[in-house]
């Protein structure tokens, strides 16, 4: 049968179609889920805004304010504890319908590639929530900055500034991109290993290397970690580091998928 | 420039070579097994509880891998799980999901993976067993989800259809509707490898029957023709002889219900499955040898 859809090559085509059927077969859940990114953001941003260092009245878009001002640090970093809090459930929902023999049917046997699947579910699971939490936050700011200027207006009006993007502005943004990254493509992972109460393997995990880790730095840290490395050089490592652990997580998982049997 | 094209023309559709398989912390389910699945006809697969008749099934459509051995569609290795396998055979297991979506939506989503899908066949079959596409899958009852999921494999139209305990949770016309179904949409280019415990709802359907013994290799893989040409099978009455070529014999309402060898001048006799499968499982090296006899 000379049709594209059974071609064994990876196919765009047959990863959209594979990404729409998802969505649309799941559609009253991912609707909730992402009102319920969508409430957590405005919550959260309500909460900030009247009980932190500026109140909500505050003109300026936060993306702005967080960067000028430091006091405004502790904000940015609950709604970074938020978004990645939001990431890791999602993404270790990835290979959910794994956990049972019917959704393991339905997954292996629909027609596609491994990567197709694979990918199909990672960025549904792994990469769209992260953007949809950051889209929100963006735009639930701009609503409130908006809103502030309908209801008090004065002189000189709200004016959108564009993020004025510096180097190290550049440089945290791709930090945290990497990082949220690497902490999906572990509960990906996680998700892919064992699908089953995957968020709270996950969470387990991470707590032991944790507590390993500070052991080990507690013990040989001053050993081993030279501790007049250069910041800049200590920047780029870490990024590296960061980037290699995620990529390795999402060939491993990859593989266990593609190893998946019944 | 010249350019041949070598046609291959698999009539042994599927194949399963020297097949080993046993589950994690299991027994082995499988060793040594050869089975070949020829293109067009219905498969029947019994065998006792626990036998890995769903373990076949699994291995065929590619959700399981074999340990030792292959098993093989069309000369391509099933467990690869290749797309152009993966759209001509279609599974129907004995649990599955569906998601809260209408049949047309789903059809919508899902149809466009099989080629040779037909929504006139499935508007057709839903309606012969009383469902609507436009209503939400998920106010159907068991039996209703089950109708619906076999209507949809069968509207697929691929190579290969496995359905593992079809006819559980089907309503008695249910039954009678899916054996209709199952003999219309037959055709030469089509398959169905049908596992089940049910002998009564798909003794009339089967072309070919294999029945896997305790060691898990088949005590019979022979077409209905070939066991109907061997054997011979009658009621007699209590009081009356039983037949000197009698193999198998068992007590049944005004007499015993007997298994014989045919002869020359036996007339041909309908077979009587849930028979046959107590004579396998009684005596599978008599079974095996007749069958086996040219």
């Amino acid at each position: 049968m000379d049709n594209y859809i059974t071609q064994d090559k990876f196919l765009w085509s047959r990863l959209w179609m594979h990404i729409k059927r998802e969505i649309q077969s799941n559609k009253k859940q991912i609707r909730w889920q992402l009102a319920l990114i969508v409430g957590v953001v405005t919550i959260t941003e309500i909460l900030i805004c009247s009980t932190a260092y500026n109140n909500w009245t505050q003109r300026d878009a936060f993306y702005n304010s967080a960067f000028r001002d430091p006091a405004q640090i502790p904000i940015l970093l609950a709604i970074i504890a938020i978004g990645l809090f939001i990431v890791a459930i999602a993404a270790s929902m990835t290979f959910s319908p794994l956990r049972t023999k019917a959704g393991k049917i339905n997954q292996l046997m629909s027609v596609g590639t491994n990567a197709e699947k694979f990918w199909t579910r990672v960025l549904i699971y792994g990469v769209a929530p992260a953007v949809f939490f950051l889209a929100s936050v963006c735009v639930i700011d701009l609503i409130r900055c908006i809103l502030v200027d309908c209801i008090m207006p004065i002189k000189a009006h709200f004016v959108i500034e564009r993020p004025c993007l510096t180097q190290e502005r550049v440089k945290a943004i791709l930090f945290f991109c990497s990082f949220t990254a690497c902490l999906s493509a572990f509960f990906v992972t996680v998700s892919a290993y064992s699908p089953k109460h995957s968020f709270l393997k996950g969470v387990c995990i991470i707590i032991a290397l944790q507590t390993v880790g500070s052991w080990f730095i507690f013990k040989f840290g001053t050993i081993f970690i030279p501790w007049d490395f250069h910041l800049d050089l200590a920047y780029w490592v870490a990024l590296s580091v960061v980037i290699a652990i995620a990529t390795v997580l999402l060939v491993v998982s990859y593989i266990k998928y593609k190893e998946t049997e019944l | 420039m010249q350019c041949s094209i070598t046609l291959i023309h698999y009539n042994n559709m599927i194949e399963i070579k020297n097949l080993s398989f046993g589950y994690p912390k299991g027994h082995p389910v499988f060793k040594d097994l050869n089975l070949t699945v020829a293109q067009g006809g219905i498969y029947g697969l019994l065998g006792p509880n626990g036998q890995g008749k769903s373990t076949l099934l699994y291995l065929i459509s590619g959700l399981l891998r074999p340990n030792k051995g292959e098993v093989t569609m069309n000369g391509v290795a099933t467990g690869l799980r290749m797309p152009s396998t993966l759209s001509e055979i279609f599974i129907v297991p004995e649990e599955f999901m569906l998601p809260a979506i209408t049949m047309k939506e789903y059809c919508r989503l899902n149809a466009p993976f099989y080629p040779k899908f037909n929504f006139d066949e499935l508007t057709e079959n839903l309606k012969a067993f009383g469902l609507d596409t436009n209503i939400n899958m998920a106010s159907f009852s068991m039996g209703q989800k089950k109708k619906a999921f076999l209507s949809f494999a069968l509207a697929c139209n691929t190579e290969i259809l496995l359905l593992d305990e079809p006819t559980n949770g089907l309503d008695i016309t249910g039954k009678s509707d899916f054996r209709s179904f199952i003999a219309s949409h037959m055709n030469d280019d089509r398959t169905i490898i049908i596992s089940t415990h049910q002998i009564h709802d798909v003794d009339k359907l089967l072309d070919h029957i294999i029945i896997l013994g305790k060691d898990g290799l088949p005590v019979i893989d022979s077409p209905v023709s070939v066991i109907a040409n061997k054997l011979c099978f009658n009621m007699v009455t209590s009081g009356s002889a039983l037949p000197s070529n009698e193999i198998f014999s068992k007590p049944a309402f005004g007499g015993n219900n007997v298994i014989s060898i045919k002869t020359d001048e036996s007339p041909e006799t309908e077979i009587n499955l849930e028979m046959l499968y107590e004579l396998a499982a009684e005596n599978p090296s008599v079974i095996k040898q007749i069958l086996t006899n040219e």
